[in-house]
């Protein structure tokens, strides 16, 4: 075979191989970006699906059993309130009004949406829209 | 005061426009003295960009809280350096930041470049287009000298973000910016290449110091947000492949491929039209990754609030890769490559090889990253992939691509045989292969995935050695020279070849500090009271109780915990978490007991009872101070393989 014949084999199978690697790395570990209305209003269950869901901290809900190392809060859209628990300790910035970004499983039966990942950002004070007055 | 400000930017940009076309017709009427004056036009955006740049400085320096950008990110008490670094804590600042760097290398690409008069033209014509961009930004969407309304002065401004009060965050987004704004400049030389239909390797011989540049600024940039996160974020990681982190690696691997894949063309004039592309890819990245954290299209802790600029960024990044993709394809006849590969084996093909992992591995952190926005166009549903996703299929991809850094630049040009490669590669193998071995049944938990990850970075690290050793002796018996002597002169004469492989060793002291948090990392979250201990690994930290002291205007809470190791007591640690007066929540600050063989990492999560007792998180991450190391070393490398004069120059081109 000529070399360049070769090469374009060579091409092809690292190619393929990375094709692979990205088409199943997508599909075992993707979830689903659902809004917190979803959960209460759809008929859904959302059993074993891994679910991204953003909302609002809800800063009197926040306490953390140091003992079990569990922090329980609830997060909001304004009109629901989701029970969050997280066993691990409170992210920066874990402030009331604070978007908080939460990834795991939600329980239907017992409402309550268990967390393995919890990310805050706090727009406000990067881009300062706050106004003087406040 | 803010009106000269505002005013130099109004007038960078009218003299952008007469740059630009001053350039254009000095190019099509071939008149010098118009060119000449546009010359004249970068030094006036220089100026003016630098003159908005020292007021902005001045007003963070003198607290004036009239100017709402400096109302919003400082306050009185701030130390005068964090008052002057938020200059790119927002927006605004950080466009004008951008702008101000551009400016700066156009008028190093006019003034200092030699030989080059025939492509200024079209060089700056593009650079200036590029900043015109940007200045049109600043003055009509993001302006950093707007006053508060009304005229008001407040007497104390919101503060800057305490997790922004870090060295780290001094650092991190101007080496950033610099490398972003570095792959400009060799953007530029490929496009007026294009435009000029002279495709030779000659803009690539110019460029390849910038392109350089750009490509450490960007490394460091990226290590400063590593290690910014590492001790600051308090969680125990230094990458969490957000979509801002993944924005700015991205151009990193393409920078990386294409630095690499440039020598081949250098060589043997071949993958012209992939070099094309890839400086092309390389620097719409660099505008991607500016979009995203500027629109807050994706979930990202960096994201500014989206102020209209995200638009503003798609539009240019489309219009940017419109041009490109014009000109490569009108020109594609050109490129055309006449030589073929000789044989599989070859210095060329694992060049390739190297190129497609680079490439491949970007384009898996592009899926995973706009992966949401794709699913959401195509299903109405947003599908987003998380973490593991990125660890999964980029760990295999860079494995085999630090694999490949190893072999590389040991086969030979054009042909290399099965026996060149024994003889080059067995002693290296087998030691790896022994090490592997060993440190998987030595090290916790058996890992065959971070034994095996080790014995890749093992085999490069030898192969290294191996080919500074060989020269070495081959130089002392040809020379006489003594070993030492012999190594220095042998560096010193190739400069190219031999900062190349200190770069390497670099990157494969990171990667090693990258295997041994991934991989062998061992943390524990427990809550004590005062004097119960926390056990992790042979280490024993006895909680002595909480203490609090006044810095400043701020109130510092901070743990007393002293660490035993193996029986012995190795010192004190005080994990703290510091009260801003500016600030509702508390930032937390890390301790971290750092050797060389691992860190020890304790950051205080909360507590209760008055301080009696409280939580910590507590990690063990094998091998970390090598990633800084590693960084330092990559510096070294990269300021030895571009420093001028005899011995810099690379060899002949194999014909």
């Amino acid at each position: 075979m000529k070399q360049s014949g070769k090469i374009i084999i060579g091409i092809l199978i690292i190619v393929a191989a990375i094709g692979y690697l990205i088409i199943s790395g997508t599909s075992s570990f993707s979830g689903y970006q659902v809004e917190i209305s979803d959960l209460f209003d759809s008929e859904k269950d959302y059993k074993d699906d891994y679910l991204l869901v953003p909302g609002k901290l809800v800063g009197d809900s926040v306490n953390f059993d140091g003992e079990n190392v569990q922090l329980t809060f609830s997060v909001t859209d304004g009109k629901y309130e989701l029970p969050v628990i997280y066993n691990d300790i409170e992210p920066d910035n874990f402030q009331d009004g604070a978007e908080v970004f939460l990834e795991g499983f939600y329980d239907k039966e017992n409402n309550i949406f268990k967390a393995e990942r919890v990310t805050t950002k706090c727009p406000s004070k990067y881009e300062g829209e706050k106004a003087l007055a406040e | 005061m803010a009106q000269i400000g505002y005013f130099s930017l109004l007038l960078a940009i009218a003299v952008s426009i007469y740059t630009i076309a001053a350039y254009i017709i000095a190019i099509k009427t071939d008149n010098c003295r118009l060119r000449a004056s546009a010359n004249g036009g970068v030094a006036a955006i220089l100026l003016l960009t630098t003159i908005a740049s020292v007021v902005l400085f001045y007003f963070l320096a003198t607290s004036d809280f009239s100017i709402k950008y400096v109302y919003d990110y400082t306050s009185k008490n701030l130390p005068i350096l964090y008052k002057l670094s938020a200059f790119w804590a927002g927006n605004a600042g950080s466009l004008l930041l951008w702008a101000w760097l551009l400016a700066i290398y156009t008028a190093v690409v006019t003034f200092l470049t030699r030989g080059q008069e025939e492509n200024i033209p079209y060089v700056n014509t593009i650079l200036v287009l590029n900043n015109l961009f940007f200045l049109i930004l600043l003055v009509f969407i993001a302006n950093p000298f707007t006053k508060i309304p009304g005229g008001m002065s407040p007497v104390e401004g919101k503060g800057l973000n305490p997790m922004l009060q870090n060295p780290g965050m001094i650092f991190h987004p101007v080496t950033l910016y610099l490398g972003y704004v570095g792959f400009a400049v060799p953007y530029a030389y490929a496009i007026a290449a294009l435009i000029t239909k002279k495709v030779g390797d000659t803009w690539i011989k110019v460029t390849r110091r910038w392109t350089v540049i750009a490509w450490l600024f960007l490394s460091l940039g990226n290590l400063y947000g590593a290690q910014w996160a590492y001790v600051e974020l308090g969680w125990g990681g230094f990458w969490a492949w957000d979509p801002v982190e993944n924005a700015s690696f991205m151009p990193w691997l393409t920078g990386t491929a294409f630095l690499h894949s440039v020598m081949i063309q250098e060589r043997k004039d071949m993958l012209k039209i992939w070099n094309m592309a890839l400086i092309i890819i390389t620097y719409i990245l660099t505008l991607f990754g500016t979009f995203l954290v500027r629109s807050g299209v994706l979930q990202s802790v960096h994201s500014f609030n989206n102020s209209g600029l995200g638009t503003w960024f798609l539009l240019f990044m489309c219009l940017a890769l419109a041009v490109s993709l014009y000109f490569l394809t009108s020109r594609i006849n050109l490129l055309k490559q006449a030589r073929q590969f000789e044989s599989y084996i070859s210095k060329e093909s694992s060049f390739l090889i190297n190129n497609l992992l680079l490439v491949g591995s970007a384009f898996a952190i592009l899926w995973g990253t706009v992966f949401p926005l794709i699913s959401e166009a195509i299903r109405g549903v947003r599908v987003t992939v998380s973490v593991p996703y990125f660890n999964k299929v980029n760990a295999p991809i860079l494995l085999a691509m630090i694999f490949v850094m190893g072999v590389c630049p040991l086969i030979a040009w054009r042909r290399s045989s099965l026996k060149n490669l024994l003889n080059n590669f067995m002693w290296p193998l087998l030691l790896a292969v022994i090490s592997g071995v060993a440190l998987y049944f030595y090290l916790p938990g058996q890992k065959f995935y971070g034994a095996l990850a080790y014995a890749i970075n093992i085999f490069v690290l030898l192969t290294i050695f191996q080919e500074f050793y060989r020269g070495m002796r081959v130089r002392h018996r040809a020379t006489g020279e003594a070993y030492p002597l012999a190594l220095i002169r042998l560096m010193v004469r190739n400069r190219r070849r031999y900062g190349g492989y200190i770069i390497h060793l670099g990157i494969i002291l990171i990667a090693l500090a990258v295997v041994g948090t991934g991989a062998y990392k061992q943390e524990v979250t427990q809550q004590v009271s005062v004097g119960e201990k926390i056990v992790i690994d042979d280490y024993t930290l006895t909680f002595n109780g909480l203490r609090q002291r006044l810095e400043g205007e701020n109130t510092v809470v901070y743990a007393d915990i002293s660490v035993d190791k193996g029986g012995t007591n190795i010192g004190a640690l005080t994990p703290e978490n510091v009260f801003y007066k500016t600030w509702d929540q508390p930032s937390s600050e890390v301790a971290i007991h750092g050797t060389l063989a691992e860190d020890l990492y304790v950051a205080l999560a909360s507590w209760k009872d008055k301080g009696r007792t409280a939580t910590f998180k507590v990690h063990i991450n094998p091998l970390m101070s090598w990633m800084w190391i590693g960084g330092y070393i990559l510096v070294l490398g990269t300021i030895f393989a571009l420093w001028p004069g005899r011995g810099s120059r690379l060899g002949p081109k194999y014909k």
